[in-house]
C-alpha cells in the first residue's frame, strides 16, 4: 500500500515541490515610469530576520497537489494582509527540494519540515525552512537563481492594470 | 652728435623689465617675510577636480538619476517607508556609483529598494543577467552569465574608482559575449 503524505510528520522528501511565497512589492516612489522587471525580485529571498530561517511551503509529494494549494493560499493570503502596510499575495516561486538540497555556487539549501502548531489559519503543517548560512545577500541571490532556473511561478497573479479610461473624478 | 647707446638709439623702450628670480637664489630671509605666491590651477575649481577624468555617461543615465532624486525621501518620511523611498544617503550612493559607472554597465536598470533600504539595480545581457545592490560604502554584484554565476563584492571609495570601473565593465562584456571566468563565490 503506498504512503499517504503527511506533511506534519514526515521529513521533506528529495521530490517534494517547494514553493516560496511572492508577495507584491512596492516600486520606488519617483521610479514608478521605468519598464517592468521580468526577472524575481530579489526581495522574495532576502530574509532580514535574526533567525536566519528562510520559510517555504511544501505544495506537494511528487508535485503540486492541489489540496496543499489549497490548505495554503488562504494562509499565504492572510500572512500578505498581516504585513504593514498589506501586501497581495500573488503565488509561489517553486522548485523540487532535491535542486535546493545540491544548491548553487559551493551553498547547499537543505530544506527542513517545521510544521507550525497553532489553530486556524495561524498554523501550517505544510511550513518548512532553509537555514541561511554565511553571507544572507549571496545567498539570496542564488536561492533567486535556482527559483528561476530551475523551477517556475505558481499561482502568479498578475497586478491589477491601471484603468484604461478617465478615473472618476478626473476631467 | 650721435648716439652713443643702444639704449638711447631704441624707439621702444622698455620699462621695468620683469625677470623672475629663481627661487633658491632668494635669500631665506626674503621668502620668509613676504612670502611665496600661492599656486593655483584655478580660482574656481580644485585640482583634483581638473585632473580627475570623468566617464561620459550612457544615455539612460539622467532618466535613473531623476528616478533616484524622486525616490529620495522627504524630511520626516523615515518613520513609515515602506521601501517606496531611499534615504539621502543611499540615494547619494547610488548616483555617485551611477555617474562613475554608466558607461560600463550593461544596460538601463530596473531599480528598486531592498528590505533593508539598499538600492537594488537589475540589468540584463545578451548572455544574463546582472544585479547590483548599492549601499553607502560597497556595492554587491551577482551576475549569471550563461548559467554560471559570478559574485563580486566591490568598494566605493573614491580611490576604488578605477578598480570598480574595470570589475564592472569585464562583467559588461562577459554578459554581452558570453564568456565567464571560472570564479564562484565571493572574490572578496
Amino acid at each position: 500500500m503506498a504512503h499517504k503524505w503527511d506533511p506534519k510528520t514526515d521529513p521533506v522528501g528529495k521530490n517534494e515541490t517547494i514553493g516560496r511565497r511572492l508577495f507584491d512589492e512596492p516600486m520606488l516612489m519617483g521610479a514608478q515610469d521605468q519598464p517592468s522587471f521580468k526577472g524575481l525580485d530579489y526581495r522574495h529571498f532576502e530574509e532580514t530576520r535574526a533567525d536566519r530561517e528562510l520559510s517555504l511551503d511544501r505544495l506537494g509529494f511528487t508535485g503540486i497537489e492541489k489540496k496543499a494549494k489549497s490548505y495554503l493560499k488562504p494562509r499565504a493570503v492572510a500572512a500578505g494582509a498581516n504585513c504593514v502596510p498589506p501586501k497581495q499575495f500573488n503565488g509561489w516561486a517553486q522548485v523540487r527540494a532535491s535542486v535546493l538540497e545540491k544548491g548553487l555556487g559551493g551553498q547547499c539549501f537543505p530544506v527542513i519540515a517545521s510544521p507550525i502548531d497553532l489553530n486556524g489559519i495561524e498554523g501550517n503543517t505544510h511550513h518548512a525552512h532553509i537555514v541561511i548560512t554565511g553571507d544572507v545577500t549571496f545567498a539570496a541571490f542564488r536561492l533567486r537563481e535556482i527559483f528561476t532556473s530551475r523551477g517556475s511561478t505558481v499561482e502568479k497573479i498578475e497586478p491589477p492594470k491601471a484603468p484604461e479610461g478617465p478615473v472618476c473624478g478626473e476631467s | 652728435m650721435a648716439c652713443a647707446t643702444a639704449a638711447e638709439t631704441a624707439s621702444v623702450r622698455i620699462k621695468n623689465w620683469y625677470v623672475p628670480t629663481p627661487t633658491a637664489s632668494i635669500p631665506g630671509g626674503y621668502l620668509q617675510q613676504y612670502g611665496t605666491p600661492n599656486r593655483q590651477l584655478s580660482d574656481t575649481k580644485q585640482e583634483k577636480d581638473i585632473r580627475e577624468v570623468r566617464p561620459i555617461s550612457a544615455a539612460w543615465f539622467n532618466v535613473v538619476q531623476r528616478r533616484i532624486q524622486k525616490s529620495t525621501a522627504p524630511r520626516g518620511r523615515k518613520a513609515d517607508n515602506d521601501r517606496r523611498w531611499l534615504s539621502q544617503d543611499i540615494a547619494d550612493a547610488a548616483s555617485a556609483f551611477f555617474k562613475t559607472t554608466s558607461d560600463v554597465l550593461p544596460s538601463e536598470p530596473y531599480i528598486y529598494s531592498s528590505l533593508k533600504g539598499d538600492l537594488v539595480a537589475e540589468f540584463s545581457g545578451a548572455h544574463g543577467t546582472m544585479t547590483n545592490i548599492v549601499s553607502e560604502a560597497s556595492v554587491i554584484v551577482f551576475a549569471v552569465v550563461d548559467g554560471t554565476p559570478v559574485e563580486r563584492r566591490l568598494s566605493l571609495g573614491r580611490s576604488e574608482t578605477d578598480a570598480l570601473r574595470q570589475e564592472l565593465q569585464r562583467l559588461t562584456k562577459m554578459l554581452r559575449t558570453g564568456q565567464h571566468g571560472t570564479q564562484v563565490g565571493p572574490k572578496n
